[in-house]
């Protein structure tokens, strides 16, 4: 198992595998793959990734608790909306996971995941916005700064992008990795866009 | 699926997330059960822990050529 930075690298310095055709028999099936993706859980199983499917479970799970233990308080209609996204996520993903399969792609346990991030970002965007999200959230669960006071300053999070975009545009200028070849397209990366947004 | 380590530092952290999830999870059901913080308070600390570990395989080193 590769993670996607290894395997970027390790695909630069030696030649892709030739003719890495999916076994016939057992080819994965996108279709299947969504319709198993609303179960929680199960279509990451499908795709063979147990960890992710255990972590969709999770997710799932404390997104639920999260409403119903007033843990959330006021915020419960959001954390509805993301139970329902979450659903459409899970299919969405394994169908694209199956897809990548299906083209003969390897993909790792936690392929696709806000993750480790991608050789060419600068900044470990979804790390970072998970430390924010759970420093925030811990503080209003242990009543030290309630969410109230603190969503006040939502505008705070279009300083932010604004800063990363600029950031993003100013100093990656230089220091771009050349595209590798077969690579697939960065999930995590608001850094790749920056020449498309010219 | 035949599983690979390449044994840099982000393989290698990204490898063992799963357990030291699992471990932040236990320990927060342990803190639940000695009754001293209930989960419904301490749930965000596992965002707190995955960042970390994330953001340390963002920053470890990678698979070297050589």
């Amino acid at each position: 198992m590769f993670c996607g930075g290894c395997l970027a690298l390790q695909q630069a310095a030696a030649p892709p595998p030739p003719a890495a055709a999916p076994p016939a028999p057992g080819q994965p099936s996108p279709g299947l793959a969504f319709a198993l993706g609303l179960i929680p859980g199960v279509g990451a199983v499908y795709n063979g990734q147990y960890g992710k499917g255990i972590l969709h479970v999770v997710v799932l799970g404390l997104l639920i608790s999260i409403m119903s233990s007033n843990a959330a308080d006021d915020l419960e209609p959001l954390f509805g909306m993301f139970v329902s996204v979450w659903f459409f996520y899970m299919a969405f993903e394994a169908y694209h996971t199956a897809k990548k399969r299906l083209a003969g792609e390897r993909v790792d346990e936690f392929s696709g995941l806000l993750g480790a991030g991608h050789p060419t970002n600068r900044l470990p965007i979804g790390p970072i916005t998970l430390i924010v999200l759970g420093v925030v959230f811990l503080l209003n669960t242990l009543g030290l700064w309630s969410l109230h006071r603190i969503l006040r300053f939502w505008p705070v999070l279009l300083i932010a992008t604004g800063l990363y975009l600029l950031f993003g545009r100013v100093a990656g200028r230089s220091n771009r990795l050349p595209p590798v070849p077969g690579e697939p397209p960065s999930i995590s990366g608001a850094g790749d866009d920056r020449e498309d947004l010219r | 699926m035949a599983t690979y380590f390449c044994g840099c530092g982000r393989c290698t952290l990204k490898a063992v997330t799963g357990p030291l999830m699992m471990m932040a999870v236990g320990a927060l059901f342990a803190l639940d059960q000695l009754g001293m913080h209930h989960f419904s308070q301490t749930w965000p600390a596992l965002l707190i822990v995955y960042g970390l570990i994330q953001a340390a395989a963002f920053f470890a080193p990678a698979h070297d050529r050589g």
